[in-house]
């Protein structure tokens, strides 16, 4: 067995996320179900049940596996974890997310980190997956490109479990996510054959920096971070939204972006969040004070912004960021995809959190179905013949470095650039049709490019050439975000359509999949599995 | 446009014998970052400069590097005009700015440092963290520290370092772990920190305050 990782390992980008931890049945009359039906509301009904079921389920038994692996859950005086050190978080109907303090994930990407160092297993540390290797519908192995050297070596196994986390960095500067989030899983499977679910599903957090360019993109927080009455205003301090802590992340994110599109932005192009009308009530004053101390996304505003900001008695600038992919690869109960041998779990997985990831579910879901998708990869690898490797099976990464050593064209970094830019105007906040078709032909023009880009050649630490390789992911991951965003002609979740501003539950309770790659990359829809739960929470939420 | 010139101590252990200095004169701006002039100077002069980027603000570990011979984060480093920028003293590098890591994780797995496993049953319910415990479990494990260290050199295998310093000294915090870390620590020279102090975090954890002097003082206590 081997461990593989883009980063050093452990310095990826769980250990950057605010380490909130949804750990359900702590606030009395919480219940699994009462979770599930959270998830699924907050999913717009596109949840896989089953996955969101499972969630809800081992939750807690995820949280044992943290402390288990050397993370410590904060307590209350008692020594217990408790509602005391929990808040509301984004979307859920009660107090059930575990807050650290002090805040942030570093403990927790420690402590996976020091789980990761008890077992014998090889590690390959700083490696690119270039490509999966199968054998029909069933996996051999894989091509890894070594980054210190620009060594390329075959691995064959049995089994791979993709846990490459998701596609922030298709939005930089736009993003809160680090610079490994390029997407590799997702094209990676559908490079095998395996198939990805509402890739169109984005998740924006509302608040982040806009400026300065060091921070732009970077996290000051979800809705709650607006406290009870905090404000969102245009340049001119018209009133455009209160209320918002109690928005789902998609609904603060798409006012902000229909404002801004509508001319109503500030100087650095976001709108302007007020929290000093939580000065006027004792509540508010309580939310600042904890904010003050406990939040971190206020020390963000005091570095970007300075300590005046900090105070909040005047309004600044925020832009939502990306932060999570909700769509990805399909996976059963197990992390089995539709390819035999090969897995997903965590981010790169889709399908669990349907159009909205409520706040402090991911630390959950990376748990839960990366134990199932290990339990199950090691009971499959046991009886699955032992793979073969071939002789030519590094020819094709050999020839494309060959190629890229050869041309001329522009530099991968340019390229990765101006997709980023193009994903952001035309697949980012608010989309519509024109947009979707202006993504893809700038998709199109850029992967023709690509054809023709060229470096110099060096041994080792080619950044040039991990961008080359990546770039070839990303323009996959863009084309089937593209590619969904366009199918879906609704408003969803986090997907907003200005010439379908609607939800639209007669025709589009249903999953986009999509499979292939390049041109020849195909859509389909499927009716939701969940949507006899929509139905019923539908009308449960009307009664 | 403003700009500033900086100096980059470069080096690629297949040509170069010895580093070597390169200037650069890089646009700059209110907020600017030594961060940002790096990946202007990859994206628009320079595409051969290696260097670790990672999360961008504070929390990946992965950019530390030493700016005017200070050990820092080049995320949240201002950028001015005149600055050297070094790879981290006493550590491997593997080219320019970037240090083999690999070592710290053949660290973990040689010193275990991971408590011990446990089913789910056995774990604690109730469990009082430490104010210590928690001040060290915010380190970002960036090895900044090491370059602060006046003993510390990678090819000394006989002496740990503030970086295991404070990962020895967090398990020794931690009530689920039952190794004598304190041993551990002695072993590997903690006793030579005594008069020093040097090290110090770029993010302000307590390396000296709640890990080495910790250990030390227990590890001198057993002296007899």
């Amino acid at each position: 067995m081997a461990l593989l990782s883009k980063e050093p390992l452990g310095y990826g980008n769980t250990r950057i996320a605010a380490g909130i931890k949804v750990h359900p049945g702590i606030t009395a009359g919480d219940s699994e179900n009462l979770f599930y039906e959270d998830m699924l509301a907050g999913g717009e009904y596109l949840n896989n049940p089953r996955l969101a079921r499972i969630v809800a389920k081992e939750s807690r038994l995820s949280s044992q596996m943290l402390e288990s692996f050397g993370y410590t859950f904060r307590r209350d005086d008692e020594g217990l974890i408790s509602v005391k050190v929990a808040r509301r978080s984004g979307g859920h109907s009660l107090i059930r997310s575990l807050v650290p303090f002090p805040y942030g994930g570093v403990p927790i990407g420690s402590a996976l980190r020091s789980a990761g160092a008890r077992g014998q297993w090889d590690v390959f540390e700083e490696v690119v997956v270039t490509r999966l290797l199968t054998e029909g519908n069933q996996i051999r192995g894989l091509v890894l490109l070594h980054t210190k050297d620009g060594t390329l070596e075959v691995i064959a196994a049995k089994a791979v479990v993709l846990t490459t986390g998701g596609a922030g960095w298709l939005y930089y500067p736009h993003t809160d996510c680090s610079r490994v989030c390029t997407g590799d899983g997702y094209a990676l499977a559908l490079n095998a054959g395996a198939e990805l679910v509402d890739m169109e599903q984005v998740q924006f957090i509302p608040f982040a920096v806009t400026h300065p360019r060091s921070l732009a993109g970077m996290i000051i927080g979800d809705p709650a971070a607006a406290g009870p009455h905090g404000r969102l205003l245009d340049k001119d301090g018209n009133v455009v939204a209160t209320e918002i802590n109690v928005m789902t992340r998609a609904q603060v994110a798409v006012i902000i972006s229909r404002e801004v599109e509508r001319g109503r932005g500030a100087a650095h192009g976001g709108l302007l969040l007020d929290l000093s009308p939580n000065f006027a009530s004792e509540i508010g004053r309580r939310y600042l004070a904890h904010a003050h101390t406990n939040i971190a996304g206020l020390n963000v505003v005091k570095r970007a912004y300075g300590p005046q900001a900090f105070k909040c008695e005047e309004p600044w600038e925020v832009l939502p960021s990306a932060h999570f992919i909700m769509g990805g690869v399909v996976i059963d109960e197990w992390g089995r995809t539709s390819v035999k041998g090969l897995y997903a779990a965590g981010e790169v997985a889709g399908g669990i959190h349907g159009a909205n990831r409520l706040g402090s579910v991911a630390l959950s879901d990376i748990l839960i179905f990366g134990r199932r998708a290990g339990e199950d990869a090691a009971k499959y690898a046991a009886g699955a013949d032992a793979p073969l490797k071939r002789a030519d099976d590094i020819d094709l990464e050999h020839e494309r470095i060959s190629q890229w050593h050869a041309k001329r064209g522009a530099r991968p970094v340019q390229l990765v650039r101006r997709l980023q830019t193009s994903m952001w105007t035309n697949v980012g906040l608010v989309r519509d049709q024109d947009k979707g078709m202006r993504a893809l032909s700038e998709i199109d023009s850029i992967e023709a490019e690509s054809a023709e880009m060229g470096f110099r050649g060096r041994p080792g630490y080619c950044t040039d050439l991990q961008d080359a390789f990546e770039l070839a992911f990303m323009l996959q991951v863009a084309r089937a975000t593209a590619r969904s965003a366009l199918e879906r002609r609704e408003s969803r979740g986090a997907h907003a359509r200005s010439d379908y501003p609607m939800r639209d539950d007669k025709n589009w309770l249903a999953n986009i999949f999509v499979r292939g790659v390049g041109k020849s990359m195909l859509t389909a829809v499927r009716r939701s599995a969940a949507a006899s739960e929509a139905i019923a929470g539908i009308r449960r939420a009307t009664s | 446009m403003d700009t500033v010139t900086i100096e980059v101590i470069r080096y690629d252990p297949t040509q170069d014998a010895e580093p070597r200095p390169q200037r650069f004169v890089v646009p700059t701006e209110k907020g600017a970052t030594v961060q940002q002039a790096l990946m202007h100077i990859y994206e628009e002069q320079d595409s051969s400069l290696a260097f670790r980027c990672g999360c961008r603000y504070r929390y990946c570990g992965l950019c530390a590097l030493e700016v005017d011979d200070k050990p820092c984060l080049a995320c949240l480093t201002p950028l001015k005009d005149g600055q050297v920028l070094k790879p981290l003293r006493h550590l491997p590098v593997l080219r320019d700015l970037v240090l083999d890591r690999s070592w710290v994780f053949d660290t973990m797995r040689n010193l275990q440092l991971f408590i011990p496993e446990m089913e789910y049953e056995e774990l604690p319910e109730r469990i009082f963290e430490p104010e210590e415990h928690k001040r060290l479990m915010q380190c970002t494990e960036c090895l900044a520290c090491l370059a602060t260290c006046p003993y510390y050199d990678y090819r000394d295998a006989s002496f740990g370092g503030t970086y295991t310093f404070v990962k020895l000294a967090q398990l020794h915090f931690d009530p689920r772990d039952q190794t004598d870390r304190v041993a551990q620590a002695r072993k590997l020279g903690v006793e030579r920190c005594a008069a020093c102090r040097k090290c110090q975090c770029p993010l302000g954890v307590p390396a000296w305050k709640s890990a080495t002097s910790v250990l030390l003082k227990h590890a001198s206590s057993r002296r007899d």
